[in-house]
């Protein structure tokens, strides 16, 4: 269903964008096209800053959000060209214009980052085992510190040996204090868990076997752990993008007001 | 990891993400169940708020916090468990929503400084100018009306726009058609305005092109569908303004002049200094060894007076006239004579006849030659005594158009007309007194009788002998009395006096003053001075001791000034420069090549209405037989009625712009394999001198094979791997006219002065300041 969808709007985007460039190879040669193309690209650029307000106001029947996103990607890939065409394919010069054109470009690549990390990392969450509710996982973080802590309290009780709790305070005690190895989970890295884990395996030929019922347990909360910091380096990135995409877009609409008025201010014998 | 699946009542809390504040323990994991209220403040107090049953309290502690505690509430029901107080934190989203608000106000920050900072033109320009406009960058307001008014206005006025185009017609003068297309006033509304930014963008930096190519296809887009049309004629739009014929020059004269023959196209054209355009070279350097022989030529001297053949003997009032002269009126003398209207009523009657047989011919009709004779002589004598006769003459006859300082620029040498006028008619003089006085009856008189000046006036008072002396008689007395004499008193003396002067006065004297003259004035005075005696207006001359009748006249009002005395003169020595006597006609041999003389009068007769005019123009147009041959080669071109002739070949006009422009310079040898050939071919199928039978310089064919567009297209295409320019503005114009010459770049500010100049273009006192 997806798929289809995916290709049917793709489609769309490429008969779009055929048809625009048509259009810019005929109407291009008329005198005030560049200008009417910067409107154009300014209501674009409106009608993208729309899906953030249609996600506002939720009560009012403006069709479904998936529908929006759907509209929202492909006016946003549009953008790029009438862009493109706009800045006739160089970059400004001025010390405005330039700040316009950057201001884009990050707006447009934030916006690329998180099409890639929201169609990827779900997909790598779910892969990796239960997806978390990002608003939980400090409570889960709390809850594994304190089951780790419980257990290893409880080992030397039980096994009248503290080289499990030494371990723990030597060795694992920062690892569950905090969320951890955010930028390894980022890329898939293993290492660090691994490395834990080799610890914890090379620590086991010293100890009895009710030690290493205890070390076993352990193991299993580090990877638990892991896990929960892997959903929380993840999910953090699919909501921290949007620090950089929507408050930068709020600043391209003003900042291409701005532009639109001293063009046509400018421009002369408009 | 089946834990953090658990969800549920007593298994999870209840997360609220929409909630702008969250407990300040959350990233603790230790979140309270109730969490903040809507201002952010910690409300937590207990675990639970006990619940009062029967007397008793009881604890409400939900079973996620652990359920129903050991302790329970107290007696008072107070709960025991009390919650940590905590600072409650604002939720991701609400984060998000200030980090937001703190970027846009940063961004609003930055755009106010652009807008009104201190740099603000620095900041809002779009780039750098190009090279032309560098001296106005820090002036945006010579550009830009915009900037003139303040920002606040402006955004107020958007709606009416801005209109600059005046500011840029400022210095780039383009006339009084500057918003048409193409500024051709046959194109006036073709579109409602043309703005000079629809095609010109500025603040690309100096290396970009002031021109947007693409502007051309909006409106040339059909034309160019299938490619650049095919070139018509190309590049010939008009025949050529000299009449030259390359072929027959190449496969005739060249070859019967082995050596005249040029080895390349650059021995007779060179490269403007534009390098834009060929120019022919001077004459002196590719015509003259062959062409110089056949303007000064002795045989084709331009008749300018001639006396016509007369029937001597049957016109009995002719006066003196050559028997032998056989010319004829020339156009020259119709001119002179065309205000004269005795003279063009009596040409027009008979100019059918033969005036050298007038046998037959009416009373009347001879009357009428008789008349025209007269006229002839009358024109010559005037010609000859009166010094701006002729210019006087011209300037009443060739009308408007004809200025002073463009007459001065032709004269005939007076003395050439003097001896002429002797030459011709010895007793000229006499004869045109007798005209003038109407007593022709003299003129029949034997020579002698008329060789005696008439001095009719003078004898009143004193008698002149045949040698032109006063005759004091053999009294020795000059006596003027009442029978008419100079009486010198009665003692028969000039008596000088202590003064000097001769007097006549009541007692018959006459003084002679200091100062030399002999004056008869009111008072009966002779002085004498400078050798003069002067009646008046009337003059006796002394000359030598005597009164000389010879070189000097006796001159009367309303009579001839001067007496042309019988003089022996020697024809072959009547020449003056190019002037010249030759029989009975005064002519002139051109000098040289661009002749003065003749340009003058080619120039002034051409399409003009005067028969005469009419006439000498016809006279020098022929390209055989005329004097100078001048139209052999410079074509005359008829335009919208008006006549021109083409003193030169194309020259590109500095400031005139044409719709198509080839730089040959471009062009050189290294680019085009063979030369000027390559794309200049003799057509040899062409009829070139056909085009010059006629005068409509449109009407032409060509010496050249017209070139084909491919031999453009072969380089100047996209599609070529070397890719030369191909843009539209490569080889055309959009401003199409002669435009004044933009001012220097340099030169700009200084020309549009401060800002207030700019901003009052009205104001006459900035404008002639600016000018």
């Amino acid at each position: 269903m997806f798929r289809q969808r995916r290709i049917k709007n793709i489609i769309g985007l490429l008969i779009a964008t055929v048809l625009f460039f048509i259009g810019v190879s005929n109407w291009s040669v008329y005198p005030k096209f560049n200008f009417y193309l910067g409107v154009c690209f300014l209501g674009a650029i409106l009608i993208l800053l729309s899906y953030n307000w249609r996600k506002k106001l939720t009560f009012i029947p403006l069709g479904k959000s998936s529908m929006w996103l759907q509209f929202h990607l492909y006016v946003g890939i549009l953008s790029f060209f009438i862009f493109l065409v706009h800045i006739d394919y160089s970059i400004p010069n001025g010390i405005f214009e330039f700040s316009l054109f950057i201001i884009y470009l990050i707006v447009f690549l934030s916006g690329v980052f998180g099409l890639i990390v929201s169609r990827s990392f779900p997909k790598r969450i779910t892969a990796h085992g239960d997806e978390l509710m990002f608003e939980r996982l400090p409570i889960y973080l709390s809850d594994i510190r304190k089951e780790a802590q419980n257990l290893v309290e409880f080992s030397v009780e039980d096994t009248k040996s503290s080289k499990i709790l030494e371990m723990y305070y030597k060795d694992l005690d920062p690892f569950f204090s905090g969320f951890a190895n955010q930028r390894t989970h980022l890329f898939e890295g293993k290492r660090p868990i691994n490395r834990l884990i080799r610890l914890m395996d090379s620590q086991s030929r010293y100890l009895n076997e009710k030690e290493k019922v205890y070390l076993s347990e352990l193991k299993n909360l580090c990877i638990d752990k892991d896990h929960v910091d892997y959903n929380f380096a993840l999910q953090g990135l699919l909501k921290k993008w949007f620090f950089i995409h929507i408050p930068f877009s709020y600043l391209l609409f003003l900042f291409g007001v701005v532009h639109g008025i001293l063009v046509y201010s400018f421009q002369g014998g408009l | 990891m089946a834990r953090f699946l658990k969800f549920g009542l007593k298994e999870s809390t209840y997360q609220r993400p929409a909630q702008k504040w969250v407990c300040g323990k959350t990233c603790e994991g230790r979140a309270c169940t109730l969490g903040p209220n809507a201002n952010g403040e910690c409300v937590a107090t207990a675990q639970c708020m006990p619940e009062k049953k029967k007397d008793r309290w009881h604890c409400t502690r939900s079973e996620l916090a652990g359920g129903e505690c050991e302790t329970g509430p107290s007696p008072s029901g107070q709960c025991c468990k009390k919650i940590e107080t905590c600072t409650p934190v604002l939720n991701t989203r609400f984060n998000r929503g200030r980090f937001v608000a703190g970027i846009c106000t940063v961004g609003l920050s930055f755009l106010l400084i652009v807008l009104f900072g201190p740099f603000n033109e620095k900041m809002v320009t779009p780039g750098t100018l190009s090279e032309g406009h560098r001296s106005m960058e820090k002036n945006c307001s010579a550009c830009h009306s915009a900037v003139e008014s303040g920002m606040l206005s402006k955004v107020i006025n958007l709606h009416k726009g801005f209109d600059d185009n005046g500011k840029c017609l400022h210095c780039h003068k383009l006339g009084e058609n500057s918003s048409n297309t193409h500024n051709l006033a046959s194109l006036k509304g073709q579109q409602d305005s043309h703005s000079c930014t629809n095609c010109h963008k500025e603040h690309k930096g100096d290396k970009s092109s002031l021109i947007n190519t693409n502007s051309c296809i909006s409106c040339h887009k059909n034309a160019m569908q299938d490619g650049h049309t095919d070139f018509k004629k190309f590049p010939f739009k008009r025949r050529t303004r000299m009449t030259f014929d390359h072929k027959s020059h190449f496969t005739k004269f060249f070859k019967e002049k082995g050596g005249f023959a040029p080895e390349k196209c650059s021995a007779c054209h060179i490269l403007s200094p534009t390098g834009k355009t060929m120019l022919v070279k001077s004459f002196s350097v590719s015509c003259s060894a062959c062409h110089e022989n056949q303007i000064v030529r002795e045989d084709k001297k331009y008749k300018f007076l001639s006396l016509p053949l007369m029937d001597v003997a049957e016109l009995e009032n002719l006066g003196q006239w050559p028997e032998d002269a056989e010319g004829k009126i020339t156009p020259f003398m119709k001119l002179l004579l065309s205000k004269d209207a005795e003279f063009s009523k009596a040409y027009e009657a008979v100019k059918g006849l033969d005036w050298g047989d007038m046998t037959d011919a009416s009373e009347a009709e001879k009357k009428q030659v008789e008349l025209i004779a007269w006229k002839v002589k009358d024109l010559l004598f005037n010609m000859a005594n009166k010094n701006d006769y002729l210019k006087i003459q011209l300037n009443e006859t060739m009308g408007e158009g004809v200025e002073g300082a463009e007459l001065a620029k032709f004269d005939i040498p007076t003395n050439v007309v003097k001896k002429s006028a002797k030459a011709w008619f010895p007793k000229l003089t006499n004869e045109i007194r007798a005209y003038r006085t109407g007593d022709l009856s003299k003129l029949k008189a034997p020579v002698e009788e008329k060789k005696k000046p008439d001095t009719k006036k003078t004898e009143d008072k004193v008698k002149v002998n045949k040698d032109g002396e006063i005759d004091i008689g053999a009294d020795g007395e000059i006596k003027i009395g009442d029978d008419g004499e100079i009486d010198i008193g009665a003692d028969g003396e000039i008596d000088i006096g202590a003064d000097g002067e001769i007097k006549i006065d009541a007692g018959g004297e006459i003084d002679i003053g200091t100062d030399g003259e002999i004056k008869i004035d009111a008072g009966g005075e002779i002085k004498i001075d400078d050798g003069e005696i002067k009646f008046d207006d009337e003059e006796i001359k002394i000359d030598g001791g005597e009164i000389d009748i010879g070189g000097g006249e006796i001159k009367f009002d309303d009579e001839p000034e001067e007496v042309v005395e019988d003089v022996d003169v020697n024809v072959e020595l009547v020449k003056e420069g190019q002037w010249e006597m030759e029989d009975f006609s005064l002519t002139y041999t051109p000098e040289s090549h661009a002749d003065k003389v003749l340009r003058f009068w080619l120039r002034n007769s051409i399409d003009k209405k005067q028969d005469a005019l009419k006439e000498i123009f016809e006279s020098l147009r022929d390209p055989v037989k005329s004097s100078g041959l001048c139209l052999k080669c410079h074509s005359v071109d008829e335009v919208d009625g008006t006549q021109s002739i083409n003193w030169h070949a194309k020259r590109p006009h500095s400031n005139k712009k044409s719709f198509t422009e080839f730089d040959h310079s471009s062009h050189t040898e290294g680019v085009v394999k063979d030369g000027c050939i390559t794309c200049h071919q003799i057509d040899d199928s062409s009829d070139y001198m056909k085009s010059f039978k006629q005068t409509n310089p449109l009407e032409f064919n060509s010496n050249f094979q017209s070139i084909n567009k491919s031999k453009c297209f072969d380089c100047h295409s996209n599609n070529n791997p070397d890719r030369t320019q191909a843009s539209c503005v490569e080889c055309h114009n959009y401003h199409i006219g002669t435009f004044e010459k933009t001012i220097q770049s340099s030169t700009i500010t200084e020309i549009l002065g401060k800002d207030e100049d700019v901003k009052k273009p009205d104001d006459s006192k900035s404008e002639e300041k600016k000018e």
